[in-house]
Protein backbone atom coordinates (compact mmCIF):
# COMPACT_ATOMS: atom_id res chain seq x y z
CA UNK A 1 0.00 0.00 0.00
CA UNK A 2 2.56 2.53 1.05
CA UNK A 3 4.95 1.16 -1.79
CA UNK A 4 2.33 2.25 -4.48
CA UNK A 5 1.47 5.45 -2.60
CA UNK A 6 5.46 6.47 -2.66
CA UNK A 7 5.44 4.88 -6.27
CA UNK A 8 2.43 7.07 -7.09
CA UNK A 9 3.85 10.36 -5.47
CA UNK A 10 7.58 9.46 -7.51
CA UNK A 11 5.68 9.47 -10.70
CA UNK A 12 3.70 12.80 -9.79
CA UNK A 13 7.01 14.49 -9.12
CA UNK A 14 8.24 13.16 -12.36
CA UNK A 15 5.89 14.99 -14.26
CA UNK A 16 5.80 18.07 -12.46
CA UNK A 17 9.26 18.48 -13.52
CA UNK A 18 8.92 17.21 -16.79
CA UNK A 19 6.37 19.83 -17.26
CA UNK A 20 8.38 22.47 -15.05
CA UNK A 21 11.40 22.16 -16.73
CA UNK A 22 10.98 20.56 -20.33
CA UNK A 23 7.22 21.46 -21.25
CA UNK A 24 7.11 25.09 -19.94
CA UNK A 25 10.47 25.80 -21.46
CA UNK A 26 10.01 24.18 -24.99
CA UNK A 27 5.93 25.16 -25.25
CA UNK A 28 4.21 27.06 -22.95
CA UNK A 29 6.43 29.80 -21.64
CA UNK A 30 7.91 30.41 -25.78
CA UNK A 31 6.12 32.02 -28.87
CA UNK A 32 3.99 28.42 -29.27
CA UNK A 33 2.07 29.07 -26.39
CA UNK A 34 -0.27 29.84 -28.76
CA UNK A 35 -1.23 26.60 -30.39
CA UNK A 36 0.95 24.03 -27.74
CA UNK A 37 -0.24 23.94 -24.33
CA UNK A 38 0.65 20.38 -23.47
CA UNK A 39 -0.50 19.46 -19.84
CA UNK A 40 1.13 16.21 -18.79
CA UNK A 41 -0.74 15.81 -15.34
CA UNK A 42 -3.61 14.03 -17.48
CA UNK A 43 -0.91 11.04 -17.51
CA UNK A 44 -1.06 11.14 -13.62
CA UNK A 45 -5.11 11.01 -13.31
CA UNK A 46 -5.34 8.37 -16.11
CA UNK A 47 -2.30 5.82 -14.87
CA UNK A 48 -4.15 5.67 -10.93
CA UNK A 49 -4.99 2.73 -10.12
CA UNK A 50 -8.20 1.63 -11.46
CA UNK A 51 -8.88 -0.36 -7.63
CA UNK A 52 -9.59 2.98 -6.55
CA UNK A 53 -13.13 4.02 -4.85
CA UNK A 54 -14.76 6.36 -6.75
CA UNK A 55 -14.53 9.03 -4.10
CA UNK A 56 -10.75 8.27 -3.60
CA UNK A 57 -10.27 8.76 -7.18
CA UNK A 58 -12.12 12.38 -7.49
CA UNK A 59 -10.48 13.42 -4.29
CA UNK A 60 -6.80 12.63 -5.36
CA UNK A 61 -7.68 14.13 -8.72
CA UNK A 62 -8.61 16.85 -7.36
CA UNK A 63 -5.15 16.99 -4.70
CA UNK A 64 -3.05 16.52 -8.05
CA UNK A 65 -4.60 19.48 -9.55
CA UNK A 66 -4.65 21.83 -7.01
CA UNK A 67 -0.50 20.87 -6.27
CA UNK A 68 -0.22 21.57 -10.20
CA UNK A 69 -2.04 24.65 -9.74
CA UNK A 70 0.30 26.20 -7.25
CA UNK A 71 3.19 25.24 -9.13
CA UNK A 72 2.05 27.04 -12.50
CA UNK A 73 -0.24 29.72 -11.01
CA UNK A 74 -3.47 29.11 -12.16
CA UNK A 75 -5.25 28.85 -9.25
CA UNK A 76 -8.56 26.60 -9.74
CA UNK A 77 -8.68 25.83 -13.08
CA UNK A 78 -6.12 22.16 -12.85
CA UNK A 79 -8.17 21.29 -10.19
CA UNK A 80 -11.15 21.66 -11.97
CA UNK A 81 -10.24 19.98 -15.05
CA UNK A 82 -8.66 17.45 -12.83
CA UNK A 83 -11.69 16.63 -10.72
CA UNK A 84 -13.85 16.41 -13.90
CA UNK A 85 -11.59 13.54 -15.10
CA UNK A 86 -11.18 11.60 -11.83
CA UNK A 87 -15.23 11.67 -11.74
CA UNK A 88 -15.86 10.46 -15.16
CA UNK A 89 -12.35 8.39 -15.48
CA UNK A 90 -13.79 5.60 -12.93
CA UNK A 91 -17.03 4.63 -15.77
CA UNK A 92 -13.70 3.69 -18.03
CA UNK A 93 -11.77 1.91 -15.87
CA UNK A 94 -14.07 0.23 -13.48
CA UNK A 95 -14.17 -3.03 -15.39
CA UNK A 96 -10.31 -3.41 -15.64
CA UNK A 97 -8.96 -5.81 -13.22
CA UNK A 98 -6.42 -4.54 -10.94
CA UNK A 99 -3.08 -6.50 -11.58
CA UNK A 100 -0.17 -4.50 -9.80
CA UNK A 101 -1.70 -5.51 -6.35
CA UNK A 102 -0.15 -8.85 -6.97
CA UNK A 103 3.05 -8.12 -8.38
CA UNK A 104 3.74 -4.49 -7.45
CA UNK A 105 7.48 -5.58 -7.94
CA UNK A 106 7.30 -6.28 -11.64
CA UNK A 107 7.15 -2.72 -12.07
CA UNK A 108 3.92 -3.76 -14.03
CA UNK A 109 0.81 -0.94 -14.77
CA UNK A 110 -2.91 -1.93 -15.49
CA UNK A 111 -3.44 0.15 -18.54
CA UNK A 112 -2.30 -3.05 -20.79
CA UNK A 113 -4.67 -4.90 -19.53
CA UNK A 114 -7.10 -4.73 -22.22
CA UNK A 115 -5.07 -4.68 -24.60
CA UNK A 116 -3.09 -1.26 -26.93
CA UNK A 117 -6.58 -0.25 -28.77
CA UNK A 118 -8.29 0.12 -25.62
CA UNK A 119 -5.83 1.38 -24.00
CA UNK A 120 -4.91 4.19 -27.00
CA UNK A 121 -8.35 4.70 -27.05
CA UNK A 122 -8.49 5.60 -23.37
CA UNK A 123 -5.82 7.56 -23.52
CA UNK A 124 -6.64 9.87 -26.34
CA UNK A 125 -10.36 10.72 -25.01
CA UNK A 126 -9.30 11.62 -21.83
CA UNK A 127 -5.82 13.48 -22.88
CA UNK A 128 -9.12 15.56 -25.43
CA UNK A 129 -11.27 16.40 -22.66
CA UNK A 130 -8.71 17.22 -20.63
CA UNK A 131 -7.27 20.11 -23.13
CA UNK A 132 -10.45 21.04 -24.10
CA UNK A 133 -11.50 21.42 -20.75
CA UNK A 134 -8.36 23.21 -19.62
CA UNK A 135 -8.16 25.61 -23.13
CA UNK A 136 -11.53 26.93 -22.59
CA UNK A 137 -11.54 27.73 -19.12
CA UNK A 138 -8.19 29.30 -19.33
CA UNK A 139 -9.03 31.29 -22.58
CA UNK A 140 -11.98 32.32 -21.18
CA UNK A 141 -13.69 35.40 -23.17
CA UNK A 142 -11.28 34.83 -26.56
CA UNK A 143 -12.69 33.78 -29.69
CA UNK A 144 -13.46 29.77 -29.44
CA UNK A 145 -12.81 28.60 -32.28
CA UNK A 146 -9.74 30.81 -33.52
CA UNK A 147 -7.68 30.57 -30.27
CA UNK A 148 -9.23 27.54 -28.34
CA UNK A 149 -10.22 24.63 -31.05
CA UNK A 150 -6.39 24.46 -33.25
CA UNK A 151 -4.52 24.79 -29.70
CA UNK A 152 -7.39 21.71 -28.20
CA UNK A 153 -5.70 19.49 -31.08
CA UNK A 154 -2.23 20.58 -31.32
CA UNK A 155 -1.22 20.33 -27.51
CA UNK A 156 -3.59 16.63 -27.17
CA UNK A 157 -1.58 15.13 -29.84
CA UNK A 158 1.67 16.14 -27.86
CA UNK A 159 0.27 15.36 -24.40
CA UNK A 160 -0.82 11.99 -26.06
CA UNK A 161 2.09 11.07 -27.89
CA UNK A 162 4.46 11.91 -24.45
CA UNK A 163 2.09 9.78 -22.54
CA UNK A 164 2.43 7.12 -24.26
CA UNK A 165 6.32 7.28 -24.11
CA UNK A 166 6.62 7.49 -20.77
CA UNK A 167 4.20 5.04 -20.18
CA UNK A 168 6.58 3.00 -22.12
CA UNK A 169 10.15 3.95 -21.02
CA UNK A 170 8.29 3.64 -16.79
CA UNK A 171 6.32 0.71 -16.71
CA UNK A 172 6.93 -3.21 -18.25
CA UNK A 173 3.95 -4.03 -20.25
CA UNK A 174 1.35 -6.74 -18.37
CA UNK A 175 2.21 -9.96 -19.59
CA UNK A 176 -1.20 -11.79 -20.28
CA UNK B 1 -32.51 8.22 8.79
CA UNK B 2 -29.87 5.35 8.71
CA UNK B 3 -30.97 5.00 4.96
CA UNK B 4 -30.47 8.14 4.26
CA UNK B 5 -26.77 7.97 5.74
CA UNK B 6 -26.70 5.32 3.59
CA UNK B 7 -27.85 6.31 0.44
CA UNK B 8 -25.44 9.79 1.27
CA UNK B 9 -22.62 7.37 1.42
CA UNK B 10 -23.43 5.42 -1.50
CA UNK B 11 -23.24 9.12 -3.71
CA UNK B 12 -20.54 10.08 -1.69
CA UNK B 13 -18.44 10.64 -5.02
CA UNK B 14 -20.92 12.66 -6.21
CA UNK B 15 -20.97 15.07 -3.14
CA UNK B 16 -17.62 15.11 -3.55
CA UNK B 17 -17.20 16.21 -7.12
CA UNK B 18 -19.76 18.43 -7.05
CA UNK B 19 -18.41 20.33 -3.88
CA UNK B 20 -14.61 19.98 -5.10
CA UNK B 21 -15.96 21.62 -8.28
CA UNK B 22 -17.43 24.52 -6.75
CA UNK B 23 -14.93 25.27 -4.54
CA UNK B 24 -12.42 24.93 -7.86
CA UNK B 25 -15.03 27.67 -9.40
CA UNK B 26 -14.98 29.96 -6.28
CA UNK B 27 -10.68 29.67 -6.40
CA UNK B 28 -10.75 30.17 -10.57
CA UNK B 29 -12.91 33.10 -9.86
CA UNK B 30 -11.66 34.25 -6.82
CA UNK B 31 -7.67 34.46 -7.68
CA UNK B 32 -7.34 34.75 -11.42
CA UNK B 33 -7.79 38.56 -12.36
CA UNK B 34 -8.99 37.65 -15.94
CA UNK B 35 -11.34 35.26 -14.95
CA UNK B 36 -13.31 37.18 -11.96
CA UNK B 37 -13.22 40.31 -14.50
CA UNK B 38 -15.50 37.43 -17.25
CA UNK B 39 -17.24 36.23 -14.31
CA UNK B 40 -18.63 39.04 -13.08
CA UNK B 41 -19.09 41.54 -16.01
CA UNK B 42 -21.37 39.02 -17.45
CA UNK B 43 -23.30 38.16 -14.29
CA UNK B 44 -23.93 41.39 -13.76
CA UNK B 45 -25.27 41.31 -16.83
CA UNK B 46 -27.44 38.76 -16.40
CA UNK B 47 -28.97 40.11 -13.22
CA UNK B 48 -29.40 43.49 -14.09
CA UNK B 49 -31.44 42.00 -17.08
CA UNK B 50 -33.64 40.34 -14.47
CA UNK B 51 -33.99 43.40 -12.11
CA UNK B 52 -35.05 45.16 -15.06
CA UNK B 53 -37.44 42.70 -16.13
CA UNK B 54 -38.75 42.49 -12.82
CA UNK B 55 -39.35 46.17 -11.77
CA UNK B 56 -41.18 46.53 -15.37
CA UNK B 57 -43.19 43.86 -14.25
CA UNK B 58 -43.85 45.68 -10.98
CA UNK B 59 -43.96 49.42 -11.46
CA UNK B 60 -47.70 49.61 -12.58
CA UNK B 61 -48.73 48.53 -8.83
CA UNK B 62 -46.82 51.01 -7.02
CA UNK B 63 -48.11 53.93 -9.44
CA UNK B 64 -50.51 55.28 -7.76
CA UNK B 65 -48.50 55.65 -4.45
CA UNK B 66 -45.76 56.95 -7.01
CA UNK B 67 -48.59 59.73 -8.19
CA UNK B 68 -49.45 60.78 -4.67
CA UNK B 69 -45.95 60.68 -3.23
CA UNK B 70 -45.08 63.06 -6.63
CA UNK B 71 -47.91 65.59 -6.04
CA UNK B 72 -46.58 65.69 -2.36
CA UNK B 73 -43.56 66.65 -3.67
CA UNK B 74 -44.71 69.19 -5.73
CA UNK B 75 -46.85 70.66 -3.09
CA UNK B 76 -43.81 70.78 -0.78
CA UNK B 77 -41.71 72.49 -3.80
CA UNK B 78 -44.39 74.91 -4.56
CA UNK B 79 -44.62 76.37 -0.71
CA UNK B 80 -40.81 76.89 -0.53
CA UNK B 81 -40.76 79.36 -3.88
CA UNK B 82 -39.16 82.40 -3.03
CA UNK B 83 -42.11 84.13 -4.73
CA UNK B 84 -43.70 83.13 -1.71
CA UNK B 85 -41.81 85.02 1.08
CA UNK B 86 -41.41 88.50 1.40
CA UNK B 87 -38.32 89.77 3.06
CA UNK B 88 -39.24 90.90 6.85
CA UNK B 89 -35.90 91.88 7.89
CA UNK B 90 -36.39 95.00 9.81
CA UNK B 91 -32.81 95.91 10.07
CA UNK B 92 -32.14 99.47 10.73
CA UNK B 93 -28.49 100.80 11.31
CA UNK B 94 -28.01 103.37 14.37
CA UNK B 95 -25.97 104.68 16.24
CA UNK B 96 -26.26 105.43 19.61
CA UNK B 97 -23.04 108.23 20.68
CA UNK B 98 -23.67 111.06 23.72
CA UNK B 99 -21.13 113.33 21.91
CA UNK B 100 -22.82 113.21 18.37
CA UNK B 101 -26.34 112.42 18.40
CA UNK B 102 -27.41 110.53 15.07
CA UNK B 103 -29.24 112.45 12.34
CA UNK B 104 -29.84 109.90 9.56
CA UNK B 105 -30.53 106.42 9.76
CA UNK B 106 -30.86 104.39 6.61
CA UNK B 107 -33.60 101.09 5.84
CA UNK B 108 -31.88 99.00 3.12
CA UNK B 109 -34.43 98.01 0.63
CA UNK B 110 -34.85 95.89 -2.61
CA UNK B 111 -36.21 97.09 -5.66
CA UNK B 112 -39.34 95.91 -7.13
CA UNK B 113 -39.53 97.22 -9.81
CA UNK B 114 -37.63 99.89 -11.66
CA UNK B 115 -38.15 101.98 -14.96
CA UNK B 116 -35.17 103.98 -16.75
CA UNK B 117 -36.57 104.57 -20.02
CA UNK B 118 -39.75 107.08 -20.06
CA UNK B 119 -39.46 110.61 -18.97
CA UNK B 120 -40.70 110.20 -15.72
CA UNK B 121 -38.98 107.36 -14.45
CA UNK B 122 -40.30 105.94 -10.60
CA UNK B 123 -38.78 102.73 -9.04
CA UNK B 124 -40.78 100.52 -6.18
CA UNK B 125 -38.70 99.22 -3.06
CA UNK B 126 -40.28 96.85 -1.00
CA UNK B 127 -39.85 99.59 2.16
CA UNK B 128 -43.55 101.09 3.19
CA UNK B 129 -44.75 103.16 6.21
CA UNK B 130 -44.28 99.83 7.98
CA UNK B 131 -40.96 100.24 8.65
CA UNK B 132 -41.00 103.84 8.88
CA UNK B 133 -40.69 105.40 5.37
CA UNK B 134 -42.53 108.61 4.51
CA UNK B 135 -42.54 110.70 1.49
CA UNK B 136 -40.09 113.22 0.65
CA UNK B 137 -37.25 110.84 2.06
CA UNK B 138 -34.04 109.99 0.38
CA UNK B 139 -32.98 107.32 -1.40
CA UNK B 140 -29.37 106.10 -2.58
CA UNK B 141 -27.62 103.37 -3.26
CA UNK B 142 -23.69 102.14 -2.71
CA UNK B 143 -23.26 104.38 -5.85
CA UNK B 144 -24.95 107.61 -4.99
CA UNK B 145 -28.98 109.14 -5.62
CA UNK B 146 -31.33 107.38 -6.52
CA UNK B 147 -34.06 109.94 -5.88
CA UNK B 148 -36.97 110.62 -3.07
CA UNK B 149 -40.09 109.03 -2.09
CA UNK B 150 -43.10 110.25 -3.19
CA UNK B 151 -45.63 107.60 -2.98
CA UNK B 152 -46.03 105.28 0.14
CA UNK B 153 -48.39 101.92 1.16
CA UNK B 154 -47.86 99.72 4.03
CA UNK B 155 -45.04 97.76 2.76
CA UNK B 156 -44.10 99.43 -0.07
CA UNK B 157 -42.91 102.58 -1.53
CA UNK B 158 -42.47 104.76 -4.71
CA UNK B 159 -39.46 106.16 -5.66
CA UNK B 160 -39.41 109.19 -7.87
CA UNK B 161 -35.79 108.73 -9.30
CA UNK B 162 -32.90 111.25 -10.18
CA UNK B 163 -34.09 110.94 -13.99
CA UNK B 164 -37.14 113.08 -14.24
CA UNK B 165 -37.74 115.78 -16.44
CA UNK B 166 -40.30 117.45 -13.53
CA UNK B 167 -37.69 118.25 -11.27
CA UNK B 168 -35.36 116.80 -8.77
CA UNK B 169 -35.19 118.67 -5.96
CA UNK B 170 -31.84 118.39 -4.10
CA UNK B 171 -28.85 121.20 -3.54
CA UNK B 172 -25.55 119.68 -5.35
CA UNK B 173 -22.34 120.87 -4.07
CA UNK B 174 -19.23 120.61 -6.09
CA UNK B 175 -16.93 118.89 -3.79
CA UNK B 176 -14.00 120.27 -5.10
CA UNK B 177 -15.16 123.45 -4.21
CA UNK B 178 -16.70 122.60 -0.96
CA UNK B 179 -19.42 125.19 -2.43
CA UNK B 180 -23.34 124.96 -2.72
CA UNK B 181 -23.94 125.65 -6.84
CA UNK B 182 -26.66 125.56 -9.29
CA UNK B 183 -29.40 122.73 -9.49
CA UNK B 184 -29.15 119.21 -11.19
CA UNK B 185 -31.74 118.31 -13.55
CA UNK B 186 -32.44 115.94 -15.98
CA UNK B 187 -32.67 116.28 -19.93
CA UNK B 188 -34.85 113.15 -20.38
CA UNK B 189 -32.45 111.83 -23.11
CA UNK B 190 -29.17 110.02 -21.71
CA UNK B 191 -30.25 108.06 -18.46
CA UNK B 192 -26.48 108.33 -18.24
CA UNK B 193 -25.84 112.03 -18.43
CA UNK B 194 -27.72 114.65 -15.70
CA UNK B 195 -26.99 118.69 -16.61
CA UNK B 196 -26.04 121.05 -14.05
CA UNK B 197 -27.81 124.32 -14.37
CA UNK B 198 -27.37 127.97 -12.77
CA UNK B 199 -24.22 127.98 -12.55
CA UNK B 200 -22.36 131.13 -12.78
CA UNK B 201 -20.17 132.01 -16.11
CA UNK B 202 -17.02 133.18 -13.67
CA UNK B 203 -16.98 129.98 -11.29
CA UNK B 204 -13.66 128.32 -11.43
CA UNK B 205 -15.69 124.99 -12.60
CA UNK B 206 -13.27 122.19 -14.21
CA UNK B 207 -14.33 119.08 -15.49
CA UNK B 208 -13.66 115.83 -13.57
CA UNK B 209 -14.92 117.67 -10.30
CA UNK B 210 -17.19 115.83 -8.70
CA UNK B 211 -20.88 116.83 -7.52
CA UNK B 212 -22.61 115.74 -4.26
CA UNK B 213 -25.68 116.34 -1.67
CA UNK B 214 -25.03 119.19 -0.06
CA UNK B 215 -25.63 119.75 3.60
CA UNK B 216 -28.92 121.86 3.12
CA UNK B 217 -30.60 119.00 2.00
CA UNK B 218 -33.03 117.88 3.93
CA UNK B 219 -33.27 114.48 2.14
CA UNK B 220 -30.42 113.60 2.14
CA UNK B 221 -27.02 113.15 4.19
CA UNK B 222 -23.45 115.70 2.93
CA UNK B 223 -21.64 113.95 0.31
CA UNK B 224 -23.52 111.37 -1.53
CA UNK B 225 -22.15 111.45 -4.96
CA UNK B 226 -24.86 112.70 -7.71
CA UNK B 227 -22.47 112.62 -10.80
CA UNK B 228 -19.30 113.87 -12.40
CA UNK B 229 -18.63 116.98 -14.29
CA UNK B 230 -17.89 115.90 -17.67
CA UNK B 231 -18.17 118.57 -20.37
CA UNK B 232 -18.53 122.24 -19.61
CA UNK B 233 -20.00 124.60 -22.62
CA UNK B 234 -19.63 128.61 -22.50
CA UNK B 235 -22.13 130.58 -24.66
CA UNK B 236 -21.35 134.11 -25.12
CA UNK B 237 -25.12 135.62 -24.79
CA UNK B 238 -25.63 133.35 -21.44
CA UNK B 239 -24.76 133.97 -18.08
CA UNK B 240 -24.49 130.41 -17.16
CA UNK B 241 -22.55 127.89 -17.79
CA UNK B 242 -23.99 124.71 -19.59
CA UNK B 243 -22.55 121.76 -17.51
CA UNK B 244 -22.89 117.79 -18.27
CA UNK B 245 -22.89 115.41 -15.30
CA UNK B 246 -22.27 111.66 -15.56
CA UNK B 247 -24.48 110.13 -13.53
CA UNK B 248 -22.78 108.35 -10.32
CA UNK B 249 -25.36 105.49 -10.33
CA UNK B 250 -26.03 103.01 -13.54
CA UNK B 251 -29.47 102.75 -13.56
CA UNK B 252 -29.76 99.49 -15.04
CA UNK B 253 -27.75 97.49 -11.66
CA UNK B 254 -29.19 98.97 -9.06
CA UNK B 255 -30.36 95.97 -6.36
CA UNK B 256 -30.50 97.33 -2.89
CA UNK B 257 -31.33 101.09 -2.08
CA UNK B 258 -31.29 102.85 1.30
CA UNK B 259 -34.07 105.05 2.23
CA UNK B 260 -32.76 108.09 4.66
CA UNK B 261 -34.87 108.58 7.51
CA UNK B 262 -33.97 112.33 8.97
CA UNK B 263 -34.38 112.13 12.27
CA UNK B 264 -34.50 115.81 12.33
CA UNK B 265 -36.78 116.83 9.70
CA UNK B 266 -39.91 117.20 11.92
CA UNK B 267 -38.27 119.36 13.95
CA UNK B 268 -36.82 121.83 11.01
CA UNK B 269 -40.19 121.72 9.82
CA UNK B 270 -41.86 123.10 12.67
CA UNK B 271 -39.66 125.94 12.68
CA UNK B 272 -39.90 126.67 9.22
CA UNK B 273 -43.37 126.74 9.50
CA UNK B 274 -43.38 129.16 12.39
CA UNK B 275 -41.07 131.41 10.42
CA UNK B 276 -43.35 131.42 7.76
CA UNK B 277 -46.47 131.88 10.19
CA UNK B 278 -44.47 135.09 11.53
CA UNK B 279 -43.32 136.77 8.28
CA UNK B 280 -47.57 135.87 7.07
CA UNK B 281 -48.41 137.57 10.16
CA UNK B 282 -45.90 140.79 9.65
CA UNK B 283 -47.19 141.01 6.02
CA UNK B 284 -50.85 141.31 7.82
Amino acid sequence: MIVTILKYLGLYMLIVFIQLFILSNLFINSSLSFLFQPQLIVMFLLLLPSSMSHAWLVFVSFLAGLVFDIFFIQYGIHAAVSTVIGFSRYYATREVENVISAREEDNQIWTSKKGNAWKWTYFLTFTGIYHFLFLSIESLGSNFFIRVIPSVISSTIIAFVLVLILENLIYKPVRN
Amino acid sequence: MNSIFKYLRSKLHVLLFILLEIFCIIMIVRFNVRHSSFFFSHTRELTSKLHEINSSAFDYFALYAKNEALTNENLELRRALKSNFVIESKKVFEVNDTIFKQRYKYLPASLITKFTNGQNNYITINRGSASGVEKNMGVFSSQGVIGTVVEVSDNYAIVQSILNTTGFKVAPKIEELNDEKGTVVWDGRDPNYLSLENVNKYEPIKTGYHVVTSSSSKAFPENIPVGTIEKIEKKPAEDFYKIQVRSAVNFGQIKTVFVVVNLFSDEIETLEAKVKESESQQVK
